[in-house]
């Protein structure tokens, strides 16, 4: 059983604990209009590569001694990394042999056994919430959210280590019905999760250039206040973000 | 920073830097008066000390806390015409060009054309050394194969240990005297040497105790005439600390300070050793007179950071002597590389980090200046807080301070035979050099270029720059039908080339013993005095000779590509590939760009190249370490470059890792600029995989960009970062925190940002006073990062 892999980047820092090395793998049913990894979309692509668990796992373990003093270890993202479950519970299995945390970036988007079967096997789930109304999210990121919640509502319902992150898309998601949403759906939640707030940087413009890709937020920034506005919502409500 | 230390900092910022003949002119007035007639060499040095002490300038600054500067004036260099004597020509170099500019006023060209130069000619150990090399020395030194330190500057590379913070030149006479009471003229046939060498060091004794008296004289008289009452006080209690130190202990930690001051001067005015010299372990040595004042009240925490900074300032009032030809392309700064030591461990294995330390942080921040440098010794002893607080200080971009592996270092030093309290006592020195502070000459002989080795190697011997048969005949490689014959024929060059140059090493090193002894840097390294020995002959207690080697990611990117596309995959024939390199690949930008983008590189952490790194490290490692140099001691390796790299790079064509002729090597064990791809944690292994334990110093380059010391979590993985490559026995690691742009623009508008301050290679340096080279590869490895 091999998987397909866009890119491996060590020394990450912000998807999870400590010094992490990152699997992008190919391949997302979503189509969100900011995505970052625009050309991971697809299932195939121009960087893919194939790993065997055991190929994959061997460039996990490179960067094993900075895990270890940094309490790190591995993440997978994507594209979307349930889109290739079998792969990655058997690469979850083989870091639990080990004992490399792991780390799942989702969108939540997927079968709910699948993921109930992948959080049984990681250390951490950061899960994405994007939109609360599932008008807007099928017209941003192309596909309805009921699952992405449903599986949220599971998932905490579970008592699963989450992350909830937030990517703040100027003008789409940081709006302040959808971040009331969010809140009311996390208030809801039987656990306290930790919530990171993702800023808009206009990085990603560049590459759909690069790519000849169409942009279709060009132009869009993010200032300073607006950010604080949204923090300042989720302090009324006793919850700490970190951005 | 006060008002008094603002006004110091800005004028040993301002103050340009210029050549003073004072030295020159009392030195050679020294010999021509017939005062060091019928005395022994190590007697005559010792006179001509006294007598430079005894004639020389005093000047006190108006604010100064801490006295004494080797000229007349802050940054008044002056020039050691018993080694290398200055010729017109080279004054007007010196006066003249862009970088590493040095004054020449009228009145020194015409000293020096009258007095200096007539009786220096033909006299100078730079005549003596090249008089004394062979022809292969001379062909291979001129081919950029290697350098050779002690052309223009003696042998130093040491570091005060903490026994003199507790010993005065008095104690040091009653040792003396000890031991030539106990000289036994009738079994030891070296008993007149020993006496003529501890006669020697007695009289320099007397030197530095005069010399600190006459500053007490001058502050007696600058106290007198004092109108400010504070200052007026001031005054008197320097004039007593003077007239106490460098003759007796100190007490105080103001004492302190000027104690070591004293001594700093006299090693410096003696001769002109390299990395001058340095008081070591700084938070350690004083910390008993800090904490001791601390607590009896007679000091508080803002004088003694007064106190620091004012020895701070001493430090950047004196850059390094002048350098020309080669030297000066080595090492191409007015940096002079005392290095201070922060943290680390103590001589019983404990977390030496104490209050004092964060204090001396707090001084090396403030202060930002290139002098002195600084760096912090990291042991997984020692507390987290203290590496984030060294980071804070990285993180605003100067360079300093950078940091090192104490418990690498012990090992380093316990392999090297050094006993265990030693080993802890010990550091780093210069740009990167283990020590054992106190007790031990290691002195670095010279670059070694391994890439120019290869290059000869591929020629069959033959230099293709100069056309002159430079190396060994080692057979065509076009004939080779595997990588390890290449690597075979490598080898055999490489231990000829090495065999020259130790030849030459073992002669100077006796050239200095006999000639140019240094009775008053031998009083303070351990056991001179005991051995009756001077610490150029080999008298101190260790003895290390190194060669540094250049370029290791050079090498291996090199061999790499011919291993790859020569030999295995046959991208194209040895042929074609010589053939493009003696073009400079014009016409040839194709196969450029397979040896550039498809070929494996260190810095990745890719086994297939990486392997070579350590194969060219054992083969350079077997080759030297363990031989004996001429004085008791071994020579041994290791591996960093100060400006060399770009010397080097000057003296080889194109290469098969696609590097252009010309261009700057690889710098210190860092990969070859941009060939890193992988991030940080990659570089980190490769640099690992090379046994670090064995040498005496690597040195390793990391780029980030400002925004990654901005976060939390930035500043933290730094920190997991360090600790995973000193767990992997990693040597040292510095930081360069600039943002290419901004070195852009100070290239274009260096008058706006003179003081921008970048790390080089195991030392800051000042952007604009860079050579162009070298600014451009700063730039390219910065870029490199933002990706």
């Amino acid at each position: 059983m091999n998987g397909f892999v866009a890119n491996i980047q060590r020394f990450c820092i912000h998807d999870g604990p400590g010094i992490r090395t990152t699997v992008f793998f190919q391949g997302c049913p979503l189509n969100c209009w900011w995505c970052h990894n625009v050309e991971f979309i697809p299932i195939d692509g121009q960087t893919t590569r194939e790993y065997s668990v055991d190929s994959l796992l061997e460039e996990i373990l490179k960067d094993r001694v900075f895990f270890e003093t940094s309490e790190g270890g591995v993440t997978f993202s994507g594209g979307e990394p349930l889109t290739q479950p079998h792969f990655l519970n058997k690469v979850l299995k083989a870091c639990r042999k080990r004992n490399i945390h792991t780390a799942i970036d989702t969108s939540g988007y997927a079968q709910r056994n699948i993921m109930l079967e992948i959080a049984s096997q990681a250390n951490l789930l950061l899960f994405d919430l994007k939109l609360f109304s599932d008008k807007d999210h099928i017209k941003y990121t192309g596909v309805s959210n009921k699952i992405i919640l449903d599986n949220l509502i599971q998932l905490d319902e579970q008592n699963y280590p989450m992350r909830i992150r937030i990517p703040l898309i100027p003008g789409i998601s940081d709006q302040v019905e959808n971040i009331q949403g969010i809140i009311e759906l996390i208030q809801s939640l039987k656990n306290t999760h930790p919530v990171d707030i993702l800023p808009y940087h206009q990085m990603a413009e560049e590459k759909y250039k690069r790519l000849e890709i169409p942009y279709k937020i060009k132009g869009a920034r993010q200032k300073k206040h607006e950010l604080q506005k949204v923090r300042n919502m989720f302090k009324k409500h006793n919850i700490t973000v970190n951005i | 920073m006060n008002k008094r230390t603002k006004y110091l900092r800005e004028r040993s910022l301002e103050v340009p830097t210029s050549i003073s003949h004072e030295r020159a002119e009392l030195i050679t007035d020294f010999y021509n008066s017939g005062r060091a007639d019928g005395k022994s060499i190590p007697e005559q040095r010792a006179l001509a000390f006294l007598y430079i002490m005894e004639n020389k300038s005093i000047f006190i600054d108006a604010n100064e806390l801490i006295v004494g500067e080797r000229g007349e004036k802050p940054k008044a260099t002056p020039t050691y015409p018993e080694i290398c004597l200055h010729s017109k020509e080279d004054l007007e170099t010196l006066d003249s060009r862009e970088k590493q500019n040095f004054a020449v006023s009228k009145e020194t060209y015409n000293i020096f054309k009258k007095e200096i130069i007539p009786f220096w000619q033909g006299k100078t150990m730079r005549e003596r050394i090249f008089e004394e090399m062979t022809e292969a020395w001379k062909n291979a030194y001129y081919a950029g194969v290697f350098t050779e330190f002690q052309e223009q500057r003696a042998p130093g590379h040491t570091v005060l240990g903490k026994d003199m913070f507790s010993k005065g030149f008095l104690n040091l006479q009653e040792e003396i005297k000890g031991h030539i009471s106990q000289l036994n003229f009738q079994d030891d046939p070296n008993a007149l040497d020993k006496l003529e060498e501890l006669r020697a060091m007695h009289i320099t004794s007397d030197a530095i105790i005069r010399f600190a008296e006459r500053h007490a004289d001058a502050l007696k008289d600058l106290a007198s005439l004092e109108q400010d009452i504070r200052r007026k006080k001031e005054l008197f209690e320097m004039e007593r600390i003077c007239r106490k130190v460098p003759a007796n202990p100190p007490n105080t930690f103001h004492e302190a300070l000027q104690h070591y001051w004293f001594i700093h001067q006299g090693v410096i005015t003696e001769l002109n050793p390299w990395d001058s010299f340095n008081p070591g372990r700084l938070d350690q040595n004083i910390y008993p007179f800090y904490q001791k004042e601390i607590r009896a009240g007679s000091l508080t925490k803002e004088r003694a950071k007064e106190l620091l900074q004012a020895f701070w300032i001493k430090f950047n009032n004196h850059p390094s002597p002048p350098k020309i030809g080669v030297t000066a392309k080595e090492s191409s700064t007015y940096t002079d590389f005392s290095l201070i030591n922060l943290g680390g461990l103590t001589e019983e294995g404990k977390d030496a980090v104490n209050e004092l330390t964060y204090l001396i942080l707090d001084v090396i921040e403030e202060m930002r200046l290139l002098q002195p440098s600084s760096m912090i010794q990291l042991s997984d002893k020692n507390p987290d807080d203290f590496i984030r607080r060294a980071l804070k200080i990285i993180g605003t971009g100067f360079g300093q301070p950078s940091v090192f592996n104490t418990d690498a270092i012990i090992q380093e030093l316990l392999r090297q035979g050094k006993n265990l309290v030693d080993a802890r006592n010990g550091g780093a020195s210069g740009c990167v050099e283990t020590g054992a502070f106190g007790k031990e000459s290691y002195i670095l002989t010279g670059y070694f270029n391994l890439t120019k080795v290869l290059e000869i190697t591929l020629n069959k011997g033959f230099d293709p720059i100069s056309g002159k048969k430079t190396g060994l005949d080692t057979g065509d490689p076009a004939e080779f039908n595997s990588l390890e014959l290449l690597m075979e024929a490598f080898e055999k060059q490489l231990n000829y080339f090495i065999d020259i140059k130790i030849q030459g090493n073992n002669i100077i090193e006796r050239l200095y013993a006999k000639y140019l002894p240094v009775p008053f840097l031998s009083l303070l390294i351990g056991d001179c005095i005991k051995n009756g020995k001077d610490y150029n002959a080999g008298g101190a207690r260790y003895n290390s000779s190194y060669i540094q080697g250049v370029g290791t990611g050079s090498i291996s990117d090199n061999l790499a590509a011919i291993k790859k596309h020569v030999f295995e995959k046959m991208t194209f024939s040895f042929e074609t590939l010589m053939k493009a390199m003696k073009n400079n690949y014009r016409d040839y930008e194709e196969l450029r760009d397979i040896l550039i983008n498809k070929t494996p590189k260190y810095g990745n952490d890719d086994d297939y190249v990486d392997e070579l790194t350590r194969q060219v490290f054992e083969m350079f490692f077997m080759a030297v370490d363990g031989r004996p140099n001429t004085k008791g001691g071994h020579f041994r390796i290791n591996l960093l470059p100060t400006t060399s790299h770009v010397y080097f790079g000057s003296m080889i064509g194109a290469m098969p890792d696609g590097r252009l002729a010309g261009e700057p090597l690889s710098e210190g064990i860092s990969p070859v600029q941009g060939a890193d791809r992988l991030g940080p944690t990659a570089v980190l292994k490769s640099a690992a995989k090379i046994d670090h334990i064995k040498t005496g110093g690597t040195l390793l380059n990391q780029k980030f960009t400002p925004g990654f010391f901005e976060e939390e979590k930035g500043i933290e993985s730094m920190i997991h970062l360090i600790r995973a490559y000193f767990k992997m026995n990693g040597h040292h690691v510095q930081f360069n925190v600039v943002t290419a742009d901004l070195l852009k623009k100070a290239q274009e508008q260096p008058e706006q940002h003179r003081d921008l301050i970048v790390r080089v290679a195991g030392y800051s340096d000042y952007f604009v006073d860079l050579s162009p080279e070298l600014q451009n590869e700063i730039i390219r490895r910065t870029e490199h990062d933002g990706v």
